[in-house]
């Protein structure tokens, strides 16, 4: 922009100054060159307004576009070009009033009146001159015809001097021949009158008036009658010059008036000439101001503009942004310098948070992973119990959703009553502000179903806060494993020490019997059988008790082997089958497969049939559903009755050893079965029915190359 | 006999009446110079273009006259011989001029002829009727009939004082007359 400024201004300097020599009239300029140089500043000034006109409409597009600095530009340049136009525009009108008064001022009537007045002075002056040179024509044509022959050329000589006359002619009528001639300074071929002339001169006079040589002369015509020859017509032409003084005054008088009639005649155009080359140059004033007011003004906005948008890069968040230092000295460039410095130190502040959070959040990642793939459930309190760390085997643990993650632990209270021992528990400790480690195992029942929790609370100090870190475990199965363990050694070391002593025991007593039979009376012999029947009957029993133990003590070696299950189960069920139970069976895949130990699948129904039958037993409609179906990889068995079901108070730890709602059971039979099941990598589901009854549901592996 | 012309009236756009009037004005005021009667005269040594001439000032330019403005005419000839398949070959080329100005103090017309003889008249007619006929020596000069001759003879405005010539698109300054003609037609 500044270089098309810089050769629009040189072009309108030059422009100007050609402009205005050429109204000095000087003559290395034509008049066409006039009127192509006012055509070039038209055309300049044309260019000037493109030029604006393309310069605010990408203003405007800035500003629409709020880009940053453009309304301050376009202040700037309102206010530059204000502040040319209106004094420019009052001295363009002062002067404009000025040249068209002054230009009327020439034209003054005085003057006019004075210069008609020389003119008429000098008019008079050639006339009275003229009168003169008439009358002495006449004079010497009078003279010159009634001298003598011989005396007339010295008459003629004589009289010319005698009038001042600078030249003298007589010629005849045809101008063919000169007679006499007389004068100063003759010319080589002197001047003579047109016919009409001598025309008009045979009628007595006729006098000419004409310049030459920047003097004005005076021809007089007379026609002569010479006395010898009357009948032939002469002509005396008289010649004789203004003196100089009266020549040049009444010239200069005329070329004044001539110049005032021209420039009077030109006042129009002279005023128009003169306005049109003021307007031109208020034109090329204005419009330069202007386009350069857009220069300064970028100038003066361009640093502001650059900070203004630099800190708009700053607020958003990126201090990378460095505004140019074009190395000025002033405010601006003081105001360029600091706020650079400024966003170098924000920028590496930044770059040293960033670091940090990203090693913070590098911490907390390996934290969370930590918390995530750790087994047990940890929870990290505030004193008011306000969840500020935990994870995700917490929330499986208390059995909640995640929507109570970094709320507050009373809520899990109030949502799930079933905690509320070890929310209680944890609330105590946390209030008691004594210890600083604390351990507890706690047995809730959830869902009817018995979970055994652990928990450990470390009471820490983090920046002076005071934090607990509950930790939980949920040792269910391990503690349902470890009671397993220890029931399987009791039952193997009663298996071990009471089976060995039994036969010798039952043998002894049989022995007894038989060798003290018919050597007893007949009441000993009666106490003698009830004795060693309730011996070999106990030994009997303890047997029973006993397999049953070994059963249960047993390692487990699976010898498995595909089965037909349909087959399998319906001969079982044809063993218990009578017209007082019901047995009633769903739909079956009778071909369906499955790879399992029969014998010891075998126990499984049988032990569900027998604890079905002994709780249907007192039973008006007794009935025993079976079923079994396919799903997901897994066989599912059914077996559904009708009976009282079992207390809930014992449901849940119902596979335990000794736990029984028989009462002649040993409680060991759900026991094995779901030892055999969870053999055999199945699960087991025993619940009481809605109206009456108990569902077991048991499910075994099931692979379709089985079949 | 109004009656019947005003709906023929009416039809007539004012636009183009304007313009049609501006026409006219500019033909009746308009000045001209006018060529007539071209021929060649040879003598047994020169060649002469003989031709008449007359100008009639316009109201404007009369005024411009009277009031002591020198009027310029210029006279240009231009004889070239014609060639299909190169440039013109230019045989003669002259200029001349003849200054007509009315002197107060003398009461009388100027007329400079070419710059060295000056010749005094009454009347603006008289003038004319010096430079009806003009002969234009073209010295020792051959042609043939596929020579052009180009005269213009035209106001010279560039001999007028400079505050006139912002008025000079005024048609009533352009007096111009130009004739082109070849040899052959002019025999």
């Amino acid at each position: 922009m500044k270089y098309i400024l810089t050769t629009f201004a040189v072009i309108g300097i030059s422009l100007l100054i050609l402009l205005g020599k050429s109204l000095s009239n000087s003559d290395l300029i034509s008049n066409e060159s006039f009127r192509a140089l006012i055509f070039f500043n038209a055309f300049f000034i044309f260019g000037l307004v493109i030029l604006i006109a393309v310069q605010i409409y990408k203003l405007f597009n800035n500003i629409k576009k709020e880009i940053v600095g453009s309304r301050l530009t376009l202040r700037l340049v309102i206010s530059f070009a204000l502040m040319v136009i209106i004094p420019v525009s009052v001295v363009y009108f002062v002067s404009f009033n000025f040249l068209t008064k002054s230009i009327d001022s020439w034209f003054n009537v005085k003057v006019e009146s004075a210069l008609e007045g020389g003119l008429s002075l000098g008019q008079k002056t050639l006339e009275i001159l003229m009168k003169d040179i008439e009358l002495k024509s006449r004079s010497i044509s009078y003279s010159y015809g009634n001298a003598n022959k011989d005396d007339r050329t010295q008459l003629l000589f004589d009289l010319r001097q005698k009038f001042g006359i600078s030249e003298a002619l007589v010629y005849d009528q045809q101008r063919n021949e000169i007679i006499e001639i007389a004068g100063d300074q003759f010319e080589a071929i002197p001047e003579l009158p047109s016919s009409d002339d001598l025309l008009k001169a045979e009628n007595g006079f006729i006098g000419k008036i004409f310049e030459q040589r920047d003097l004005i002369f005076l021809r007089a015509y007379v026609p002569i009658k010479i006395k010898e020859n009357l009948s032939k017509r002469y002509f005396l032409q008289l010649t004789q010059p203004i003196p100089s003084a009266i020549s040049n005054l009444a010239l200069s008088v005329e070329t004044v008036f001539d110049e005032y009639q021209q420039l009077a005649y030109s006042r129009t155009s002279l005023k128009v000439i003169y306005i049109l080359t003021l307007t031109l140059v208020l034109l090329l004033a204005i419009l330069s101001s202007v386009a350069l007011s857009f220069v300064i003004s970028r100038r003066f906005s361009s640093p502001i503009s650059q900070l203004a948008d630099a800190t708009r890069y700053v607020a958003k968040g990126n201090f990378k942004k460095i505004i140019p230092d074009n190395g000025k000295k002033d405010e601006l460039g003081l105001l360029v310098k600091s706020f650079n410095s400024m966003t170098d130190q924000l920028n590496k502040a930044t770059l040293l948070a960033t670091k940090n959070r990203k090693s913070l959040e590098q911490s907390k990642a390996f934290l969370d992973s930590i918390l995530t793939n750790l087994s047990s459930g940890v929870i990290v309190v505030e004193k008011n119990l306000e969840i500020i760390l935990s994870n995700i085997e917490a929330y499986k643990i208390l059995e909640c959703n995640n929507e109570f993650f970094n709320d507050n632990l009373n809520k899990l209270l109030k949502a799930n009553k079933d905690f509320n021992e070890i929310v209680l528990f944890i609330k105590n400790f946390v209030n008691s502000n004594k210890n600083q480690f604390i351990e507890k195992e706690h047995k809730i029942l959830f869902n009817k179903k018995e979970k055994i929790i652990r928990i450990q609370i470390n009471k820490i100090k983090d920046l002076g806060k005071v934090l607990y870190v509950i930790l939980l475990d949920d040792i269910t199965e391990v503690t349902k494993a470890q009671r397993h363990q220890a029931w399987s050694e009791v039952a193997r070391r009663l298996a071990h020490e009471i089976k060995n002593p039994l036969t010798p025991i039952q043998l002894s007593a049989e022995r007894l019997q038989m060798k003290l039979k018919g050597n007893l009376s007949a009441e000993d012999n009666i106490i003698l059988n009830k004795s060693t029947d309730t011996i070999v009957d106990q030994v009997e029993s303890l047997k029973v008790m006993v397999n049953e133990f070994a059963e249960y003590a047993r390692p487990p070696q699976l010898k498995k082997e595909p089965i037909q299950v349909y087959e399998f189960l319906s001969k079982i069920v044809d063993l218990y089958s009578s017209n007082k139970i019901k047995f009633t069976f769903n739909k079956f895949n009778k071909s369906l497969k499955i790879n399992v130990d029969k014998n010891k699948l075998r126990q499984v129904f049988i032990n569900l049939i027998e604890n079905s039958i002994d709780a249907i037993e007192k039973i008006k409609k007794p009935e025993i559903k079976i079923a079994f179906y396919k799903k997901n990889n897994l066989l599912f068995f059914d077996f559904i009755d009708n009976g009282d079901g079992i207390p809930e108070d014992i449901i849940h730890r119902i596979y335990e050893p000794y736990v029984t709602s028989k009462i002649k059971g040993t409680g060991l039979g759900l026991a094995i079965v779901y030892k055999i099941i969870e053999e055999h990598g199945g699960d087991i589901k025993i619940v009481n029915n809605k109206d009456r009854g108990v569902k077991v549901t048991f499910s075994l592996p099931y692979h379709e190359e089985q079949n | 006999m109004m009656v019947s012309i005003i709906p023929y009236l009416k039809k007539i756009n004012f636009l183009k009446f304007l313009l049609l009037l501006c026409f006219f004005s500019q033909q009746i005021f308009a000045g001209e110079i006018s060529i007539k009667n071209i021929s060649f005269k040879k003598n047994e040594k020169n060649s002469y273009l003989i031709f008449n001439h007359d100008i009639n000032f316009s109201g404007d330019a009369l005024m411009a006259l009277n009031k002591g403005i020198p009027i310029t005419i210029r006279m240009r000839l231009q004889i070239k011989e014609k060639n299909k398949f190169w440039f013109d070959k230019k045989l003669f080329t002259e200029d001349k001029f003849y200054q007509l100005r009315y002197r107060n103090l003398l009461n009388k017309y100027q007329l400079n002829f070419h710059e060295t003889k000056t010749i005094y008249f009454d009347s603006i007619d008289d003038i004319r009727s010096k430079l009806y006929n003009f002969g234009w020596n073209l010295g020792e000069i051959n042609l043939s009939d596929s020579s052009e001759i180009h005269l213009i003879i035209e106001l010279d405005h560039s001999k007028l004082p400079k505050p006139l010539l912002i008025n000079l698109n005024d048609e009533s300054w352009g007096m111009k007359a130009e004739v082109i003609k070849f040899y052959r037609e002019l025999l």
